[in-house]
């Protein structure tokens, strides 16, 4: 379960986030859509508690995220838009470090499953990073979020650069992940993505979370009218 | 979790193409400076050895000689040297530690030039101790200055706090990996130097010197590290970390000296030596029969034989006058010599006050220190073989005096197995206890330093894992 409660942040003297009330549960995609500087990222962020919130209470599986940060922070996993790994390890290695730090040790087999689960081709496992197309590197991220266990995730425009075999792959595996349970929000300007995985669509401008959509209730162009217009 | 970080950290390192190139350059500047010193080192002990065997052979071959002559003749006192200036040669090739012995004089060396600063001329030799005061430290900049900041830019900083990775943690774990590059370069040293000397190492000595420099690179990381944490980009922490490098290892120190030197000033050689002698012409002149303390002298010693004149003396009166003349000299010396250690010292004291600004003076300090080539250590084998020249001339002055000549016989001449039978001069270098006693201040301040770094990495607040905001 992902929540918040009148979350607001502003930096120097500009709201960047205004009252958002949001509440994403478990078997949920929630879709935040809007353009650059309309509050995505920082919601995100607030989540995550790398920023501290002005007013309000961001919830992550019921915990607030500013009074436990390490539990809260132990339920969520995180695809950023650029997934950066470790250049001089390979894609297993990378795995195996970051659940290692998470508390999770798994077999060489489990970490394998991950990574073939997050769609990355066998003969990457063992190469270097560096190596690594940005599709490579979200599917390891993928993997990383994956290999986690958590209950909630956070995408931040988790398509963006990628190709549309990679998105499409990318879509299914988040809405196999939402059908396990899991609350996803997803931050992205991917209209098409979003109106096709999402389970509901909110959709933002300055900080504001203006509207909020049920996809299936709404075609594509209708969509794409409505954002344009509140955009405008 | 630490230790996660630090393999993760370790392996990054070490398969870094940079860092090989970095850590490969160094140990070859650190092989360089080894191999250098390790030259210079063996060609002083040969030359040494030689010119301390062609000295005690010329003494020892005077054959039957007067000891006034003998005393003018002189020998030279030779310090040994200690098997860590191969790493640190200190101020010793600025003071040098060859001084003559003879009559009269004091040890000239006394007037080197550079024996009267306590400045850092030694920069000027590519010696090992460079190495691993200025550019390991470098090295661990290099390696730190992106170890918090580049994972913020790239964004890997979000996953790592993500996963449960505080902070301090990562400093922790990324500090330590550098420590450990670090501390392989000191393993290079200590593996040089058991292959080439194993056997004649004083280890206990060796490991207080390591551990010095030990300290001196974890507190480097950790500062490094923790630089990189509070720096927004990497860039920022790189040039923060290079100016600090600039001030603790030029800057600071120059000006250190510099202030020693303007507050309490040593005389000029020219001015030292014109004070000396001076002084010494109060004295008693040996050769001047109309001296008044001479007079007072002779008739003090015609007293105590209950004869008339000098000429009935059973006994040298001109070696009782030369003798009477030296402990006069002595006591000059002593005074000067007096006044030059305590400005000495009160430089150092300067010294070590801003070492607290810059731990840099403190580690080349006590580096200097356990290697035995501080100036301290000079001072001391100045004051060894003034005691020593004190009891050589006083044996020459008492064989003119009582060996059986008479006053004014300066032709008659001594057997050629006194010369013989007197010790030559061995230099007994102080103990570990005595070279740290005088480096407490520079041991404290490392220390604190160390808390502090500790201090800062185990309590920093406010950290961002945003690269922006």
């Amino acid at each position: 379960m992902i929540q918040a409660f009148n979350l607001s942040k502003s930096f120097n003297g500009q709201p960047a986030l205004q009252q958002l009330n949001l509440s994403v549960a478990p078997g949920e995609i929630y879709a935040l859509l809007g353009a650059n500087g309309a509050g995505k990222t920082t919601t995100i962020n607030l989540f995550l508690h790398f920023l501290e919130p002005d007013k309000g209470e961001a919830r992550i599986n019921g915990k607030p995220v500013a009074e436990d940060q390490q539990a809260a922070r132990a339920g969520i996993a995180y695809i950023p838009e650029n997934i950066q790994l470790y250049p001089h390890l390979s894609g297993i290695e990378n795995l195996a470090y970051f659940s290692a730090l998470s508390g999770q040790k798994y077999t060489t087999a489990a970490l394998e499953q991950f990574l073939a689960q997050a769609g990355l081709e066998p003969e990457a496992f063992r190469k270097h990073a560096h190596h690594y197309s940005k599709g490579m590197r979200q599917k390891t991220g993928i993997a990383i979020a994956l290999a986690k266990e958590a209950k909630a995730m956070l995408l931040d425009e988790p398509t963006s650069g990628l190709d549309p075999k990679a998105s499409n792959e990318f879509a299914r595996l988040l809405t196999q992940l939402s059908e396990q349970g899991m609350a996803v929000l997803m931050a992205t300007h991917d209209l098409f993505r979003a109106k096709e995985t999402a389970t509901r669509i909110g959709i933002m401008r300055s900080g504001q979370l203006l509207q909020e959509l049920q996809p299936s209730e709404i075609g594509h162009t209708d969509l794409e009218s409505l954002y344009l217009q509140q955009m405008s | 979790m630490v230790r996660l970080i630090f393999n993760n950290e370790l392996k990054g390192s070490l398969r870094d193409r940079r860092v090989q190139l970095l850590a490969g350059f160094t140990t070859l500047f650190l092989l360089l400076s080894a191999w250098s010193g390790q030259g210079a080192y063996t060609h002083l002990a040969d030359a040494r050895a030689q010119a301390a065997a062609k000295a005690e052979a010329e003494w020892d071959s005077l054959g039957a000689y007067n000891p006034h002559s003998a005393a003018h003749f002189g020998t030279y006192a030779y310090r040994p040297l200690g098997l860590l200036r191969m790493l640190d040669a200190g101020v010793q090739p600025f003071t040098g530690d060859v001084l003559k012995v003879e009559g009269h004089v004091a040890n000239e060396a006394l007037y080197a030039e550079a024996s009267r600063s306590s400045s850092l001329m030694r920069f000027s030799a590519f010696q090992p101790a460079l190495v691993l005061q200025a550019i390991v430290p470098l090295l661990l900049i290099f390696l730190a200055f992106g170890s918090i900041a580049r994972e913020r830019e790239t964004g890997t900083l979000k996953m790592l706090v993500l996963q449960g990775a505080s902070f301090r943690q990562l400093m922790a774990g990324k500090a330590l990996a550098y420590w450990i590059i670090s501390l392989g370069l000191l393993l290079a040293t200590v593996l040089i130097m058991a292959i080439l000397y194993g056997g004649q190492m004083a280890w206990d000595t060796f490991a207080l010197f390591m551990l010095g420099y030990a300290l001196y690179y974890l507190l480097a990381a950790l500062l490094s590290v923790y630089v990189s944490a509070k720096a927004r980009r990497s860039s920022g922490a790189l040039a923060v970390l290079l100016g600090g490098w600039l001030l603790w290892v030029f800057i600071l120190p120059k000006l250190a000296a510099q202030l020693g030197q303007s507050l309490y000033p040593l005389p000029s050689r020219i001015v030292f030596e014109e004070q000396m002698q001076e002084d010494r012409k109060k004295g008693l002149d040996g050769h001047n029969p109309s001296d008044e303390r001479r007079k007072a002298l002779e008739e003090k010693v015609l007293a105590e034989y209950e004869v008339d004149s000098i000429e009935q003396l059973p006994i040298n009166f001109d070696g009782i006058v030369m003798q009477a003349d030296e402990e006069y000299g002595n006591q000059v010396w002593d005074k000067h010599f007096g006044d030059y250690y305590q400005t000495v010292q009160q430089q150092n004291r300067v010294i070590q006050w801003a070492s607290a600004l810059a731990p840099f003076l403190a580690v080349r300090n006590l580096s200097m220190a356990l290697a035995g080539t501080s100036l301290y250590d000079h001072l001391h084998f100045q004051q060894s073989v003034e005691d020593y020249r004190r009891g050589w001339v006083k044996a020459l002055n008492d064989e003119h005096a009582y060996g059986g000549s008479k006053t004014g016989e300066w032709g008659w001449k001594a057997e050629a197995a006194f010369f013989q039978s007197m010790e030559d001069y061995t230099y007994e270098r102080p103990g570990l206890s005595w070279s740290i006693a005088n480096r407490w201040p520079e041991i404290i301040v490392l220390l604190v330093w160390l808390l502090v770094a500790v201090g800062l990495v185990a309590f920093s607040r406010n950290l961002s894992v945003l690269d922006q905001n």
